[in-house]
């Protein structure tokens, strides 16, 4: 249940910030609500992946839906991927494993710091 | 050890952000910043626009003075309805950014000599060239005389300032796809920079000549072979004013110096191919006496390179002073090609030479030789900022005839002389009053007024209104010469083979209503050899004697025949080649493979419709015949020569068929012309079998054409390849791989005035919306949309999204 809060929270603040900030700024959100969470370091880091690497993922498959795809294809073709769903995927990957990372550094910090 | 789970996850937390924040490069390529560009927050997917209009319906604008009404019709083409001309060129801007901020900024990083910030090292050859070529330095010009005109002065700031308006909107997110995708940011807009974009279009349409190439030719095989290869006028010119109209206005005599050319051999910078021969608008009017409705009607169709977002902008501009609708270019307020209530005017290239060479003698300490007299040399340093580099600083010489583009810094393949060059889109001048006084004219007055603010580029303006009359005129400020001046790089040190004045505006070639009830104009010698000035420059001989057949016949004409017209696949061209080809094709035993192609050519029609097998073969016959034909001219670029046109070389071929020129040096034998054809016929045959073996299907002429509408920055996935289509150069359709119809416009002047139109693009700039192309597969049927012009704003089906706008 503390696993599933921790994961909506940084998605659900992770979205809301990086509706004003970089998109950096994920990381900086997991990783305080890494700090703040008592998860173990690797839940953290698995909170951190899902939560960051869904809002993602969700939001893209959104966007991309409203747009029929359209856009995806053009750009899945600029960088010659097979498939243009692969777009969300390495978009995911990449918020997923930084927002993992981050929230994993946060939870690390506090346990430093105990 | 516990730092341990702190450090390693955070460092390599940072270590990732800094690495997709920033450019890669993986081998020759280089990726813009790769998670801004994926985040959903930030990047493309939030270019990806759903179908449906989803904006806000009440917008407040600091700029604005009263309420403006925006409503998108089924196209999602914008109507503006402004309480004034302030509030409605502010609109205009601001419109026109939202839906083509970037390709507008673009085209002014071109023009101004800027690509190498966003690009790197690559493109400076090409900045320089604009900068050396003095674009820029133009566009000051022109603001300089806008600034004159409170009028012009107030459109351009109020369509500045929309603009800007709408960049200030902008954040990381709704920044346009390819300031992503080539990472960089837009600029403030400025008055500056409609003038850039306004010297951008005069560089494409009066920035060339073959000065240089007749020049190289002349050294090479002498005056003879020049005028029989480039000659000045051709038998069977159609001219755009009507033959025996009569010029009988007086003419000061024009000083005629000796015979001179250049010594050298000149070599361009913008030396881009061997034949330039894709251009290809039309315009015409048909007098109401011989339309169906009893009104003229008249068709415009200018063609350019195909481009994605389209050159093209359709707009409606709406106030108490003016009610216009019609093709805008994004960049520039008013309406450029359109129609009003009253009136409708189309533009076609004039092609007349406003650009020539002279050799300057520069002396040491700033000073070049002029008459006898050291004058002194102007200085502009150009900063050229290199992406990933160091600064580039080019020093430009400007003597009284102009920028000195070439000399030792800018060399022609090492020929250091230094050339200056006399252009007259570099002479002061106000263009865009042009515009705002067609955009309300009614009257052939009106319509002679507004064209006595053009200068350049030279233009043949098509003008006919509801109360009947028709007209044409080829406006320009086109210089006075003697018999071949400006066809060959002159002497510049003294003042003999300078321009002599300008020809009056009220003596630019004209027609008025002409008896034969009908004006147009293809891009052909302006007039029949009575005309009192001399003139030269970029003509093309087909289409004009198509579409006047196609107009002269006894009947009545109506709107349909105006669309089948400009859609019209008929070549001229190949009637004049095809039958000569054929009867000195002497071999009569042909194998299947060459009996096939004989058959298809026998049996043609000399149209280019898009499935003809014929027009494919006839063009590989004819490529390889040019190849052949002028084999001593080539390589083009090394020789800094030109081919004949395809019109010249058919009659080459046919009056001169033993010239020596005629003969291939790829065999040891002497071939005549007769030989060429032969050989070219069995070439040509060869290629279109290989290529049906190859591609295992009949080389319809589409396929073969592959007509492409290219992203402007040349971004293969945003462009629209392999478009089924027929025409050609040459051709009243006249689109071929690269060109086209950029905008195809007929306009019925009735008491309600109805128009129909379309272009290879759609409204939207954004790729990532269903409006960038929508209207390309219509445009490639040939079909047209019926145009919404609107007396106020309507709720009807027609409207489907209507915005406010207020202070």
């Amino acid at each position: 249940m503390k696993f599933i809060i921790i994961t909506l929270a940084i998605a659900v603040v992770g979205f809301g910030v990086q509706l004003v900030l970089p998109w950096w700024s994920l990381a900086l959100v997991a990783f305080v609500i890494g700090f703040i969470s008592n998860l173990r370091f690797m839940a953290a880091f698995a909170a951190g992946l899902l939560g960051a690497g869904g809002v993602w993922a969700a939001y893209a498959l959104m966007l991309n839906n409203a747009n029929e795809s359209m856009l995806a294809n053009k750009i899945g073709e600029l960088f010659t991927l097979p498939e243009p769903l692969l777009l969300v995927v390495i978009a995911a990957l990449i918020a997923g494993i930084l927002g993992g990372l981050a929230a994993a550094g946060g939870r690390g910090l506090k346990q430093m710091l105990a | 050890m516990k730092f341990i789970k702190f450090f390693v996850p955070t460092l390599l937390a940072i270590a990732l952000v800094f690495a997709l924040n920033g450019e890669l490069t993986i081998g020759d390529k280089n990726l813009p910043p790769v998670a801004p560009l994926l985040s959903p927050f930030t990047g493309f997917w939030q270019n990806a626009e759903s179908k449906a209009i989803d904006w806000k319906t009440d917008v407040q604008l600091d700029g604005l003075t009263g309420k403006v009404t925006v409503q998108y019709d089924d196209r999602r083409v914008p109507h503006v309805f402004a309480e004034n001309d302030e509030d409605l060129y502010y609109m205009q801007g601001y419109l026109t950014a939202q839906d083509r901020l970037w390709q507008m900024e673009f085209i002014t990083i071109v023009a101004s000599g800027r690509v190498s910030e966003i690009i790197g090292e690559r493109t400076l050859l090409l900045d320089r060239t604009q900068r050396r070529m003095g674009i820029a330095y133009a566009a000051e010009q022109a603001v300089a005389k806008i600034n004159e005109s409170p009028t012009s002065k107030m459109v351009l700031e109020q369509y500045a300032a929309g603009v800007n308006a709408y960049i200030n909107t902008l954040n990381d997110g709704s920044l346009p796809l390819e300031y992503k995708l080539l990472n960089y940011k837009p600029e403030l807009w400025s008055p500056y920079k409609t003038t850039l974009l306004l010297k951008y279009m005069s560089n494409s349409l009066s920035g060339w000549d073959k000065d240089f190439e007749y020049t190289n030719a002349y050294n090479l095989f002498g005056k003879e072979v020049v005028d029989l290869l480039y000659p000045d006028r051709s038998p069977g010119i159609n001219p755009i004013i009507p033959e025996g109209t009569s010029y009988d206005f007086h003419v000061t005599p024009i000083d005629t110096p000796k015979y001179s050319v250049a010594n050298g051999v000149f070599i361009s910078s913008e030396y881009d191919g061997p034949i330039r021969e894709n251009l290809g608008s039309n315009n015409w009017a048909v007098s109401g006496s011989r339309t169906n409705t009893g009104f003229p009607m008249l068709a415009s169709d200018p063609h350019l390179a195909l481009n994605l977002p389209a050159i093209w902008y359709e707009m409606q501009l709406h106030s108490p002073n003016v009610n216009v609708y019609g093709a805008t270019l994004p960049g520039s307020p008013c309406v450029i090609i359109g129609f009003n209530e009253d009136a409708a005017w189309g533009v076609t290239n004039a092609g007349m030479d406003v650009r020539d060479w002279f050799v300057t003698e520069l002396l040491p300490n700033d000073k070049y030789k002029h008459d006898g007299v050291e004058k002194s040399i102007t200085y502009r340093y150009d900063t050229i900022k290199i992406k990933d580099g160091a600064d580039f600083i080019d020093t430009i010489r400007f003597t009284h005839i102009g920028p000195v583009v070439y000399d030792e810094r800018f060399t022609q393949n090492g020929n250091t002389t230094p050339l200056a060059l006399r252009w007259t889109a570099h002479d002061p001048s106000d263009e865009l009053m042009t515009f705002y006084t067609l955009n309300r004219a009614a009257t052939h007055d009106d319509y002679l007024k507004a064209l006595n603010y053009y200068y350049c580029p030279g233009q043949n303006f098509v003008f006919a209104n509801h109360a009947g009359d028709i007209a044409m005129r080829q406006q320009g400020h086109f210089p006075k010469k003697w018999p071949e001046q400006g066809r060959f790089i002159m002497d510049g040190t003294t003042s003999d083979f300078e321009w002599q004045g300008f020809i009056p505006f009220d003596q630019n070639p004209q027609v008025k209503n002409p008896p034969r009830g009908w004006v147009s104009s293809a891009n052909q010698h302006p007039t029949d050899s009575t005309y009192p000035y001399y003139y030269c420059g970029y003509y093309e001989y087909d289409r004009s004697r198509r579409i006047n057949e196609l107009l002269g016949v006894d009947r009545l004409y109506t709107v349909e025949d105006m669309k089948q017209f400009q859609n019209d696949n008929y070549a001229y061209f190949a009637k004049d080649l095809l039958p000569f080809l054929m009867e000195n094709v002497n071999d009569l035993n042909l194998n299947p493979g060459q009996k096939e192609v004989w058959d298809l050519l026998k049996n043609w029609d000399y149209m280019y419709t898009a499935d003809s097998k014929a027009a494919t073969a006839f063009e590989m016959i004819y490529d390889t015949l040019m190849v052949m034909v002028w084999d001593e001219l080539q390589p083009y670029d090394e020789k800094g020569l030109i081919a004949p046109t395809g019109y010249t070389t058919v009659q080459v071929m046919k009056t001169h068929p033993n010239h020596p020129l005629m003969d291939y040096k790829g065999t040891p034998e002497i071939e005549d012309a007769s030989d060429l054809l032969n050989m070219a016929f069995l070439a040509g045959v060869e290629k279109y079998q290989d290529w049906k073996a190859a591609n295992g299907k009949e080389p319809e002429w589409w396929m073969y054409k592959n007509t492409t509408v290219l992203h402007m920055a040349r971004i293969a996935p945003l462009s629209r390849p392999m478009i089924k289509m027929g025409g050609n150069r040459h051709i009243l359709n006249a689109t071929d791989g690269t060109h086209g119809a950029s905008w195809r416009m007929v306009v019925s002047l009735e008491d309600e005035v109805k128009a129909w139109g379309v272009y290879p693009g759609g409204a939207s700039g954004n790729p990532g919306s269903y409006y960038y192309d929508a209207y390309v597969d219509t445009w490639a049927a040939g079909e047209y949309y019926e145009l919404v012009f609107l007396k106020e704003p309507v709720q009807d089906k027609t409207i489907q999204f209507t915005q406010t706008y207020t202070k």
